[in-house]
């Protein structure tokens, strides 16, 4: 009987074609006489908080070690056995999430938008490398990034590539910094991480287009040696700008350069300055004349860089989804989709959000990508500028040192160097 | 302690003291956020909703003082 | 003996330098450990909210993990025990028999088990399900909306950007308090009174 009203009962929503409507109790929860117990829903607890703790005791000891290798024991062996360690345990293990490198758009969401609640392991993960590498150069680009050591590992024959090409390309990743600040900034899209290309072998998952990039990068890496870290990297760059200051660094030497050239084409990422002798040096006034020139066209660079940018306010914005919808509202373009109601204006119109509302939230957003525009066209300019003013510094310098900025301190040319050090003939 | 030497003490002084505000900002922030409110449509009137900082309450709140404006 | 001297002075510089740095240090971790303690209880993972949702489909493929962490899950609560599901017979359905032609969920990740005339109850092989929503949507339309939609966190590795969120039209993914990191959506008030 029960069971005829039920179906009937049915029927009767289905032609009337009541569709959509959620969680409406058109059955009552039946009483059981067979005194049947209703099962729980099961919901599972969410990764125990003591594995982020775990996280970051992990990159804080791999640091160290990376460190305490690179500085003191100066052993490139070790360094790649930590290489292996990062891919395992920050690659596989932790599938290449969380990272530093993508930490830092969660850094910039929480800057600019202060309900947002940060998770710790972020903080850390983004500081804690800095913090390194303030003081001991960029060790954690040696061992500690799944990114970076994944394709060390496949820098099989490096090839050297000209010094134009290697700055011109070593801007890419300021502007990739740029654009991914920008994009967390306005809350977005996550750049950095949509388009890691390496996420996808951690995750022995990827879309087509991801497992091509990774593996072209990887492929291009037997070669040309890191193709991601040197030319794509947005933290590399902060990185590289830090270990400049770098209290400590990797020296290629352990006591003094005897000038044998055994480490002149050692490093797979041209990272090593050759001596500069006096006499190679420019006449000194027109060295300062072009200097100065270099540093007046700055502001000019930035002011072109700042417009151009602000230009492209609009390109930049389509990316937001809210700024999408929009446009196809407008448009009536329906996301591309001829046989059925896009799923985003269904959802849309479900949220009972006026087109109005819409409308000035977006022109809101579009404003702050106006903003954007101009500080992230002129921050690139100002790259731009810095890069050849760089060019005309000459740093008098008499040994093979590593440059501070682009040298990953993976410690390949340590081995290179005949020099011993000094042996301490302390009694034991 | 030659001229480069310096600079380079100063740069790293000032960058450690920006990385020491930045994380200091940003946990102090963290620790002041209220008490997490999942806002949905069964917790529209509930007493959280004035401290509720999820967006849709933002805008739910935006809205209501405008009807009773 | 001046250089020894020298060298003697230097080591005490040297002793207090490093005993500043190490408070400063002490310091600084002391003040690190206590506001971590007083933010780690604001941790958030990623949840859909059901309310939001529209079953358009996307969870399943949007997901980083093959198959999704978003599973179908079955509010008990909620259930009406129908013979007739919406959830799980095919619109279509010819005969209300357990057949695989009959079956809505394209993995048959839902099971039924009778209970007593004229109730069934349902039960979701969480790992056959591929979270395609056709059953929430089956359930949403016809009866209670007892199946609902959640990310799975025992699957979920929380990424730091939700690439589910990122495709999801509804703007349903949002960040939810760890210590209640699931939301049903439940009878709102009106149809309870009814």
């Amino acid at each position: 009987m029960k069971k005829k009203i039920a179906t009937i009962l049915l029927l009767a929503i289905i032609s009337l074609q009541v569709y959509n409507i959620y969680a409406i109790q058109r059955f009552p929860k039946p009483e059981f006489e067979s005194g049947h117990t209703q099962p729980p829903t099961v919901t599972p607890d969410p990764r125990a908080q003591a594995l982020d703790i775990l996280d970051t005791f992990v990159l804080v000891a791999a640091l160290s070690v990376v460190t305490w290798l690179v500085i003191k024991k100066r052993s490139r062996k070790g360094v790649f056995w930590m290489s292996v360690f990062a891919v395992l345990y920050f690659g596989f293990f932790r599938e290449g999430c969380i990272c530093s490198v993508g930490s830092l758009q969660n850094i910039t969401l929480a800057l600019f938008n202060p309900e947002y609640s940060i998770p710790l392991t972020a903080i850390a993960f983004f500081i804690l490398p800095i913090v390194y590498t303030l003081f001991f150069g960029r060790t954690f680009c040696a061992g500690v990034c799944p990114l970076g050591t994944l394709q060390d590992i496949f820098a099989l024959k490096p090839m050297s590539i000209k010094t134009w090409l290697e700055k011109v390309l070593g801007i890419i990743p300021f502007i990739y910094l740029g654009l991914a600040i920008l994009y967390a900034a306005t809350s977005t899209d996550f750049i950095i991480c949509r388009y890691d290309p390496f996420v996808g072998f951690f995750r022995f998952d990827a879309t087509f287009m991801m497992f091509s990039i990774g593996g072209v990068l990887l492929l291009t890496g037997i070669f040309i040696a890191r193709p991601y870290c040197r030319f794509l990297c947005p933290y590399g760059a902060l990185l590289n700008l830090v270990s400049r200051f770098s209290k400590k660094h990797i020296t290629i030497t352990p006591t003094e350069c005897i000038q044998c050239r055994l480490c002149e084409d050692s490093c797979p990422f041209e990272a090593i300055d050759k001596p500069v002798l006096l006499k190679e040096k420019e006449e000194r006034p027109i060295a300062v004349r072009r200097f100065l020139m270099y540093t007046i066209i700055i502001p000019v660079l930035i002011l072109i860089g700042g417009y151009t940018g602000s230009q492209f306010h609009e390109n930049l914005a389509s990316v937001n989804t809210k700024v999408r919808l929009a446009n196809e509202l407008l448009n009536e373009t329906n996301y591309g989709e001829t046989e059925q109601e896009a799923f985003e204006i269904t959802a849309f119109k479900a949220a009972g959000q006026s087109k109005e509302e819409l409308y000035n939230e977006v022109a809101a957003i579009i404003k702050k990508f106006y903003i954007g525009g101009w500080i992230l066209g002129g921050f690139i300019g100002l790259v731009f500028g810095l890069t050849l003013v760089s060019l005309t510094i000459f740093k008098y310098r008499e040994d093979y040192t590593p440059n501070k900025g682009t040298c990953l301190s993976c410690a390949r040319c340590v081995d290179y160097c005949p020099v011993l050090p000094e042996v301490k003939t302390e009694l034991q | 302690m030659n001229r480069r030497q310096f600079i380079s003490s100063i740069g790293r002084g000032t960058i450690f003291t920006g990385l020491a505000a930045l994380s200091g900002v940003l946990i102090y922030r963290k620790s002041k956020i209220t008490e997490p409110c999942n806002f949905d449509f069964v917790c529209r009137d509930c007493r959280k909703l004035n401290s509720c900082k999820q967006p849709e309450a933002v805008i739910f709140k935006r809205n209501k003082n405008k009807k009773s404006a | 003996m001046a250089k020894k001297e020298k060298k003697k002075d230097l080591n005490r510089r040297a002793f207090i330098d490093r005993g500043f740095r190490f408070s400063i240090g002490l310091g600084l971790t002391g003040l690190g450990v206590g506001l971590y303690k007083r933010s780690r209880a604001k941790e958030y993972v990623w949840q859909l909210d059901p309310a939001k949702c529209i079953q358009c489909g996307r969870c399943a493929t949007s997901c980083i993990m093959t198959p999704s962490a978003v599973k179908c899950f079955h509010v008990y609560d909620m259930c009406g025990y129908c013979d007739l599901c919406g959830g799980y017979f095919r619109p279509e359905a010819k005969n209300l028999t357990t057949a695989a032609e009959n079956q809505l969920c394209p993995t048959a990740a839902i099971e039924r088990k009778f209970i007593e005339e004229p109730f069934f109850e349902y039960h979701i092989i969480e790992e056959l399900c591929i979270g395609c929503a056709k059953c929430v949507k089956g359930c949403g339309a016809f009866g209670n909306g007892s199946l609902q939609l959640q990310v799975n966190h025992r699957l979920c590795v929380d990424c730091n950007e939700c690439s589910i969120a990122r495709d999801c039209p509804a703007d349903a993914f949002e960040r939810v308090s760890i210590d209640s990191p699931y939301i049903f959506a439940g009878f709102s008030k009106e149809e309870n009174k009814s």
